[in-house]
C-alpha cells in the first residue's frame, strides 16, 4: 500500500470567520483520533486594540464574532470600568437595562441560528427555514433600536451609545409576544420527536468530569450538569435584579446541549420582559467617561457560547497597554476531543457542531483511515453523511415509504 | 405520535397559505428603519471643517489634506465609504452635529472602481496674517465667533474676523508668504497661526 499524502486546500473559507481544521482518524465507521487544528483566523486583534484610542476599542472587538457582537464589546467595557471601580458604580441606572437587553435579544438570536444548523446538519431543513423566520423579527429589532443588524455599535465605557426610545418599547414587546409562539413550536417538534431523540441521544457525550477537566464553559458545561452562569455568578447589567433561572441539564449528550438552549431562549425573553417593564423612563444614559486611570481589569461575559473574558491594562494614556481576549468557543472547541472520539462519522460532525461554533469550522475535515487508505471530506460530504443517519432511523421508525 | 405531528401540520399550513415571509426584494426596494446606519454624507452647508471627524474614526476612513497655492488655503475632507464600518463615531462627534451625517443607505454594491467610493468637500482655510501658514477654517471661526455670542468682545482679533466676515469692517490684505512686517502692538489685532502669536506677544 503506497503511502498517501493529504493537501487540502486549507481550512480557509473566504467568507465566514473561524476556519478551524479538524482530522479524524477513522477505523471503519468509528472516530478513533480527532486532531483540531485551530489558529488559521488570527487576526491580531489584541494588537490592533493597542493602537486604537479607549473609545474606539469596542468597535475592533465586535467584530471578533459576528453573532456575540454585543458580548465581546460588552466584556471590554466591564474591564475597562473595573479599572475605573466596577460597573455598578458608573453606568447610569438606564444604560444597565439597555445593556441587558442587547445582550439577551443576541442570544436569542445567536440560539436560534444555532438551532437552525443543528436541523441541517440532521436532515430537519425544515428547522432550518422555520428556526432562521423566527431569527429574523429578533434581527429587525436590532436595526430598529441599535441601527444595524449585526455589529451593534452600542457599548461605550460608561454607558450606551444610544437611547431605547419609548415608543420602541411596545414593537419590542410585541415581537416578543410573537416569538413565544414559535418557541414552543420548536420545544414540542424537538422533545416530542422519536426518530430526532433517537438521532441526539447518547451522541457526543460530554460526562460531568470531562467539562471540569477540558475547562468547557456555557451551554456545553450546562447540558452536563455543571452549574456556571457568569450573569448569576458575577453578576453584570441587571441581571441579579431579576427573576430567571440557570438551565440545567444531567446527560451531556447533543439532545441535553439543545434543550439547555431551547429553554435559555425562554429565559432570555422572560428577562427582556422584565427588563422593559422595569427601565426607568429617562435618565442619562451616559457617564461620560473621560480618563481611565491606570491599573488592571477583567470582564466576564455569559456570551451565547459560554464564558467570554476580557483583560485590559492601562498606564493612564489613552490606549490600552495590553489587551487579552478569551472567547468561549477555544475553550469548547478543545472538548471534541473528547466527545466526538468513540462515535461515528456521521456523529461527528453533530459533536463538533454541537458546541456552536461557527460553521465553518467543519467546512474541510480530512480522514484518515489507519489501516488502508485515505480520504478527504469536505463539509458537504459530513453533513450529507449525517443527513443519511437520521433518514435511516426515520425509515426504521415509521417504515420505508413504498 | 399523532398530536406532535398536528401541531407542525399547523405552522406548515400557516406558512403554505400566507405570502411569502421573504421580502421582494430587488423589485421591491428595502425600507431600513429610521435609526439605520448606511453611508456617510458631508453637508457642505453645515460642516465647519474641523477635523474632527477625522480624529475619532475607528477605521482612519475620513482623512483631510490642506493644500496652499496662490495665496488661498483649501482643506479637502475625504470620506472613505470602501473603509467605513458605519460605526456613527463622525456623527456622535460633529462639532455642528450635522456636518457629516450617516444616511440610510444601505445598498453600497457598486461597479465603479475602489477609488472612486468616496466624497470629497472643499473648506477654505484662513491664513496666518504673518507668515501665510494656514490656521483654521473659515467656517469654523465664523462658526465659534457665533456660538461665543457676546463673548466674542473679549478677543479683539476674533471680533475683528467676525466684523469683517459680516462685511462691518474693512478687508485687510493678507501678505502671504511674505517677509512678515515688524512685530508692534496692531500685529496682535490679525488673525495669526500659534508660533506667530507667541512672537507677536513676546516682541511688541
Amino acid at each position: 500500500m503506497s503511502h498517501k499524502i493529504i493537501v487540502p486546500i486549507g481550512p480557509y473559507h473566504p467568507l465566514q470567520e473561524e476556519p478551524e481544521y479538524f482530522q479524524l482518524y477513522v477505523e471503519g465507521e468509528k472516530v478513533v483520533d480527532i486532531d483540531i487544528i485551530i489558529g488559521y483566523n488570527h487576526r491580531g486583534i489584541e494588537k490592533l486594540s493597542e493602537s486604537k484610542h479607549f473609545d474606539q476599542v469596542p468597535f475592533l472587538v465586535e467584530r471578533i464574532c459576528g453573532i456575540c457582537s454585543s458580548s465581546h464589546p460588552y466584556a471590554y467595557c466591564l474591564a475597562v470600568e473595573n479599572i475605573l471601580g466596577g460597573e455598578a458604580n458608573i453606568v447610569p441606572e438606564k444604560a444597565l437595562y439597555i445593556r441587558t437587553i442587547i445582550d439577551e435579544l443576541q442570544r436569542i438570536h445567536s440560539h436560534l441560528l444555532w438551532l437552525g444548523l443543528a436541523g441541517h446538519f440532521i436532515g430537519y431543513n425544515t428547522v432550518w427555514m422555520w428556526a432562521w423566520k423566527y431569527r429574523e423579527p429578533v434581527l429587525d429589532m436590532f436595526e430598529m433600536v441599535t441601527g444595524n443588524r449585526n455589529n451593534y455599535a452600542m457599548f461605550k465605557v460608561g454607558g450606551v451609545r444610544r437611547d431605547l426610545k419609548d415608543e420602541d418599547i411596545p414593537i419590542l414587546k410585541k415581537m416578543l409576544d410573537e416569538l413565544s409562539p414559535g418557541v414552543d413550536l420548536f420545544r414540542g417538534a424537538i422533545m416530542d420527536d422519536p426518530v430526532i431523540k433517537m438521532r441526539l441521544k447518547g451522541v457526543g457525550v460530554l460526562t460531568r468530569q470531562q467539562v471540569v477537566d477540558w475547562c468547557v464553559v456555557g451551554p456545553t458545561a450546562r447540558a452536563s450538569g455543571v452549574n456556571m452562569d457568569i450573569r448569576r455568578d458575577e453578576p453584570y447589567g441587571v441581571s441579579d435584579r431579576l427573576d430567571w433561572k440557570v438551565i440545567l441539564e444531567k446527560d451531556g449528550d447533543i439532545f441535553c446541549k439543545t434543550i439547555v438552549r431551547i429553554l435559555e431562549l425562554y429565559e432570555s425573553i422572560s428577562i427582556i420582559r422584565q427588563s422593559l417593564n422595569k427601565m426607568p423612563k429617562d435618565g442619562p444614559i451616559d457617564a461620560g467617561v473621560k480618563d481611565i486611570p491606570a491599573g488592571e481589569g477583567i470582564g466576564r461575559v455569559e456570551a451565547p457560547r459560554g464564558e467570554c473574558f476580557h483583560y485590559i491594562k492601562s498606564d493612564g494614556t489613552n490606549r490600552p497597554v495590553r489587551h487579552k481576549i478569551r472567547s468561549p468557543s477555544f475553550m469548547n472547541v478543545a472538548s471534541d476531543k473528547v466527545s466526538a472520539v468513540g462515535g461515528t462519522i456521521s456523529d461527528a460532525t453533530l459533536t463538533l457542531a454541537a458546541v456552536d461554533p461557527c460553521y465553518c469550522c467543519t467546512e474541510r475535515v480530512a480522514v484518515i483511515n489507519k489501516t488502508d487508505k485515505c480520504k478527504v471530506m469536505n463539509g458537504w460530504d459530513l453533513i450529507k453523511l449525517s443527513q443519511e443517519k437520521t433518514l435511516k432511523l426515520k425509515e426504521g421508525y415509521y417504515g420505508r415509504p413504498e | 405520535m399523532r398530536r406532535p405531528k398536528l401541531r407542525e401540520l399547523k405552522e406548515a399550513l400557516k406558512s403554505l397559505f400566507s405570502p411569502a415571509y421573504t421580502s421582494d426584494f430587488p423589485r421591491r426596494a428595502h425600507e431600513p428603519y429610521e435609526r439605520f446606519r448606511g453611508r456617510p454624507y458631508f453637508h457642505e452647508e453645515d460642516c465647519t471643517g474641523c477635523a474632527a471627524c477625522v480624529q475619532v474614526c475607528p477605521v482612519k476612513a475620513i482623512e483631510f489634506n490642506d493644500e496652499i497655492e496662490g495665496g488661498r488655503a483649501r482643506r479637502k475632507l475625504t470620506v472613505h465609504w470602501d473603509i467605513c464600518i458605519f460605526c456613527g463615531q463622525c456623527e456622535a462627534n460633529c462639532l455642528t452635529a450635522k456636518g457629516i451625517m450617516l444616511s440610510r443607505e444601505f445598498d453600497l454594491a457598486t461597479t465603479a472602481k475602489r477609488e472612486d467610493l468616496k466624497q470629497t468637500i472643499e473648506k477654505e482655510l484662513v491664513l496666518c496674517e504673518c507668515c501665510g501658514e494656514p490656521v483654521v477654517p473659515y467656517d469654523q471661526y465664523v462658526w465659534v465667533a457665533k456660538r461665543l455670542g457676546t463673548l466674542v468682545f473679549t478677543n479683539a482679533s476674533l471680533l475683528l474676523f467676525y466684523l469683517r466676515s459680516i462685511g462691518l469692517a474693512l478687508k485687510e490684505k493678507i501678505n502671504p508668504g511674505g517677509k512678515a512686517a515688524a512685530f508692534n502692538r496692531s500685529t496682535r489685532l490679525k488673525v495669526l497661526c500659534p508660533r506667530c502669536r507667541r512672537e507677536a506677544v513676546i516682541k511688541s
